[in-house]
């Protein structure tokens, strides 16, 4: 599977992190991830949704690649509404992200943050 | 390039008196001072806990040991680093929630193939208790799934390997037979006894200013420098009378 890319576009809501994880768990599984690090992927997958909802975008574009390492690049499309003033959590996403991934990139754009990359080793 | 968003966030009056806080308390170590700040920060052993519900240990427990890797990480953070404490704590959270899982799940893992096979091994029993119209043997189960009757019992240990047995639990027939009160330990009151003996010998043995160190110092849990102002001495006067002390003790123990 090396290379393999699997793309989901979801909108950008908190009902659809529960299909993010599921299909980030699936992928990894085929990976030969232990479930520890699968959990933590499955964490690290829903807290970069979370930081990237904070900029309020329409959907989230989500790009899995499955080689000897797993790579997850999110980005935010589209504008709803308003970003969030300040972000949630006090930004312990992004704290979270850090303690649990092999390298983590979060861009902003005018102060919200609307790119996440992270790669993760089995 | 990573941006860390956090840090350009959140109030600035408050961010401060943050700072200044996990400054003192760098300088001082009052517990005073720590508890206020852990009672701060708590929030974030809190949402870091929430992250990992589900994975087979209650919440409760990993606020627990969410709260206490905060404390962990109080002691070693180094303000004036330039780096938040959030940002600092978050990963030490993370790694001992994750050590805690490892304890945890070591004592009681089976390997996947294991549980696979232990699943199977439901299957083989359900089935053949349906045909045969009673619980089957284990020979049964060994000829059904083309195993060795070793391997099956093997199969029921581990099914049973992932629980822990609890202490309430009846170990024979009979009213008094709780695992508890059957598990041995050891009495540690004659000890004690023999400890206050020997305390009191002591303390017989002591000038009253020697007494009244001890008893600021080990009974009331005030610091050299408090005695030292109660007394109207030096610290170092302190230090010198309970190195006295400790002497005469040893000295009567090894009597």
């Amino acid at each position: 599977m090396s290379g393999d890319v699997i793309r989901l576009e979801v909108p950008a809501r908190p009902e659809y992190i529960l299909a993010v994880r599921l299909v980030v768990s699936a992928v990894a599984e085929r990976g030969g991830f232990s479930i520890e690090d699968i959990e933590d992927l499955k964490v690290a997958s829903a807290e970069a949704c979370i930081l990237l909802m904070d900029s309020a975008p329409e959907t989230l574009d989500i790009r899995i690649t499955a080689g000897d390492a797993l790579s997850l690049e999110i980005k935010a499309l589209g504008q709803r509404g308003a970003a969030a003033k300040t972000s949630s959590e006090e930004g312990l996403s992004q704290y979270l992200l850090e303690a649990l991934v092999d390298n983590c990139e979060i861009r902003q754009e005018g102060g919200v943050v609307r790119s996440v990359r992270f790669t993760k080793r089995p | 390039m990573t941006h860390r968003v956090g840090d350009s966030m959140g109030q600035q009056g408050t961010a401060l008196s943050e700072q200044a806080l996990l400054e003192s308390y760098a300088k001082t170590r009052s517990e005073t001072l720590r508890n206020q700040i852990l009672e701060k920060y708590l929030y974030i052993a809190e949402i870091v806990a929430k992250k990992f519900v589900g994975r087979g240990v209650e919440y409760d427990d990993l606020f627990q040991v969410a709260s206490l890797a905060l404390v962990k990480a109080l002691d070693r953070f180094e303000p004036g680093r330039g780096v938040k404490f959030a940002s600092f704590a978050t990963p030490t959270l993370v790694g001992e929630i994750k050590n805690y899982f490892r304890d945890k799940t070591r004592m009681v893992r089976i390997s996947r193939r294991e549980t696979e096979m232990v699943r199977k091994l439901e299957e083989a029993k359900a089935h053949l208790t349906t045909k045969y119209g009673r619980s089957a043997t284990p020979e049964q189960v060994a000829e059904y799934m083309g195993l060795s009757v070793e391997r099956v019992l093997e199969l029921m240990e581990a099914q049973s390997a992932g629980y822990a047995t609890s202490l309430d639990s009846y170990v024979a027939t009979g009213e008094d037979s709780q695992l508890i009160k059957l598990v041995g330990s050891t009495d540690d009151a004659y000890e004690q006894i023999e400890d206050k003996d020997f305390l009191e010998y002591c303390f017989e043995h002591l000038n009253d200013v020697e007494k009244k160190v001890i008893e600021q110092r080990y009974g009331q849990n005030k610091s050299q420098l408090e005695v030292a102002a109660m007394l109207g001495v030096s610290q170092m006067y302190i230090s010198r009378i309970e190195r006295r002390i400790l002497l005469k003790f040893r000295n009567f123990y090894e009597k």
